[in-house]
């Protein structure tokens, strides 16, 4: 009986809010799972910064299916990656440390990772696992899953349940030798996959070199603009190498703040960039798993720019501020659900 | 109220409901005192259990002036609405005017329909949002009171039943895009329209159905936010296969 179903919601509700409190003792078997759960994770996150591989995944996003070459590594104590877009159009993604470009048959987008320290809070979760500690985050529910199988190898399945709406489950598949992720499935509150990441071969431990992370064929490489100029004999003004990083304090700042943000979620970074030769403020917020991004952006001109569009697990949304401030668009992207990217957006306000 | 009304209407609310149940729903609400009364307790009470309820002072009070008391709120707002008499810039308002001065049986006949649609689209307009928005958030809500009702959006009989010129809630409300479950083509309401537009009852010739207009804007935001997402998430390499690729034909870096 669905009346019966849906009382019987509300009673698990209540239930589950008042066994909150009790969270802190551990003679409860759900905990003792969730620190089993976190252990896992806490293993993945160290995980990647010990181990390096190369393999091969794929990802599909709900319309879309992709192969993609992986390539992960320490070198100089810095974390490198190298995930170069097998099937569609040539792109390259290559992070080394604190940059990521991304290469493109004919452009090179920079993006750096400048934390504002001053304005960032500690992400949760993330940060504390990156600290070494063992962390349970708050918003979300660990569950062991069962074990299974994964480019050959043997995993460990982690579920990764949200306590509310604003954001998204997870399954993770962890290597049961090293702990390294190799399965990702994001899901929705009805347990649709949105996303799925999942290696379909991998070798783990091979020693890698620079060269390991050197830029293939059929994508553009620009170090930096202007350094390498084009061979068409184009200036740099004319150049297509977009730098999406942060500018100098020349740029005006915009007074604003979102007044509604998802529990859970702490400013990881505010920054100004130029993006596409408009200086645009971001203030980039994480829970540790999920993060989604502020955009907010002075228009030369009024004009109706509104919309929203969602691929896989993200959502891309802008609106225009109230009168008299609807010269500003504010642009929310992240992996959240649609309507906690509306909430947020809906509740910017300029200072 | 029949116990299979009880149980539709449950279904309806828990989102289990199917188009036919749905219909029936709204059906018997239109005759069936008990059943409206039943959904605006249950939504107090889901109310109060997800910690949505933020004015206490409402709780103390009976039931009726809680939220969701969508019909009164849209009659209010109708009867508050200024007369057309002042707008002279849409056919549809002229044709009213006319029609509510003259009292022409071939326009009562012909326009008047549309003017009902009108009002028609604004209520499944405001029910479409509020129901969507029902699943509010266990929520950080210490912001001003206006965006307080504009962070949850279940309407207050307050905010609804405001003066047209106090549009804060509903102003938002009619101005976020809806998304409709298509990757692109959205429902835009035409804010640079006039004082109707922007009081919530959204005129359905002011709702257009345009295509992303900047493709290219919102494909710089996804790169730019898949960097974000890959330095401060645990999500692994995930960000890099998102990165999407920038077509050359939509470069605009001069």
């Amino acid at each position: 009986m669905k009346q019966v179903k849906g009382v019987f919601g509300v009673l698990v509700c209540i239930v589950f809010f008042q066994s909150l409190p009790a969270v802190g003792e551990a003679t409860n078997a759900g905990d003792v799972e969730q620190k089993l759960a976190a252990q896992w994770l806490q293993k993945m996150v160290k995980a990647i910064k010990t181990e390096s591989y190369q393999g091969r995944s794929i990802f599909h996003n709900g319309n879309r299916m992709m192969s993609l070459k992986v390539i992960h590594g320490m070198i100089d104590g810095e974390q490198w990656d190298r995930v170069v877009h097998l099937s569609g159009e040539p792109a390259e993604v290559l992070r080394k440390g604190d940059k990521i470009s991304c290469l493109h048959p004919e452009s090179t987008v920079e993006l750096s990772a400048e934390k504002n320290k001053l304005d960032a809070a500690k992400i949760p979760f993330f940060d504390a696992f990156n600290d070494g500690q063992l962390a349970i985050p708050d918003r979300y529910q660990l569950r062991m899953g069962r074990e299974g199988r994964v480019a050959g190898r043997a995993v460990q399945l982690i579920n990764i349940i949200p306590v509310d709406r604003a954001r998204y489950g997870y399954q993770l598949g962890l290597d049961k030798a090293t702990g390294l992720l190799l399965k990702t499935v994001m899901l929705n509150r009805k347990g649709k996959a949105l996303e799925v990441f999942e290696f379909v071969d991998i070798a783990i431990g091979d020693v890698l070199s620079k060269e390991d992370f050197a830029p293939g064929k059929g994508v553009k490489w620009l170090e930096a603009a202007g350094v390498e100029p084009s061979k068409e004999g184009r200036d740099s003004s004319e150049s297509n190498d977009v730098s999406d990083s942060v500018v100098g304090p020349a740029v005006q700042k915009i007074g604003w703040a979102a007044k509604w943000l998802p529990q859970g979620f702490n400013l990881a970074e505010n920054s100004i960039r130029n993006i596409d030769g408009v200086s645009v403020n971001a203030q980039v917020y994480s829970d540790g798993l999920a993060a989604f991004t502020i955009f907010m952006e002075k228009l030369e001109r009024v004009e109706n720019i509104e919309g929203s569009k969602q691929r896989g697990a993200t959502v891309a949304l802008s609106r225009r501020l109230a009168k008299p401030n609807d010269h500003f668009l504010v642009t929310v992207v992240g992996e959240v659900p649609m309507d906690t990217a509306m909430q947020v957006a809906a509740s910017v306000v300029k200072d | 109220m029949t116990d299979k009304a009880r149980e539709e209407m449950s279904a309806l609310m828990d989102g289990e409901a199917t188009e036919l149940e749905f219909h029936r729903v709204l059906k018997c609400s239109e005759t069936d005192n008990e059943l409206r009364a039943s959904w605006r307790r249950y939504h107090v009470v889901r109310s109060v259990v997800r910690g949505e309820a933020r004015d206490k002072a409402l709780l103390t009070k009976s039931s009726m002036d809680m939220s969701l008391d969508i019909a009164t709120a849209v009659s209010q707002a109708i009867a508050d609405e200024p007369s057309y008499a002042d707008e002279s810039d849409s056919v549809l308002m002229r044709g009213n005017q006319v029609a509510s001065k003259k009292s022409n049986p071939w326009v009562d006949k012909v326009l008047r329909p549309f003017g009902s649609v009108a009002v028609a689209a604004s209520v499944s307009a405001m029910v479409i949002f509020g129901w969507q928005s029902t699943g509010g958030f266990n929520s950080q809500q210490a912001g001003a009171p206006a965006v307080a009702a504009v962070s949850t959006p279940s309407f207050s009989t307050k905010a609804v039943s405001g003066s047209v010129s106090d549009t804060s809630t509903i102003y938002a409300a009619s101005r976020i895009p809806a998304f409709n479950g298509r990757t692109n083509g959205y429902i835009l309401a035409d804010d640079s329209a006039q004082q109707v537009s922007r009081s919530g009852s959204i005129p359905s010739q002011d709702v257009i159905r345009l295509q992303i207009p900047k493709d290219d804007r919102f494909n710089r935001y996804i790169l730019s936010h898949s960097g974000n997402a890959a330095f401060n998430t645990v999500s692994g390499a995930i960000p890099y296969a998102r990165v999407v690729t920038l077509k050359s034909s939509s470069r605009s870096v001069k």
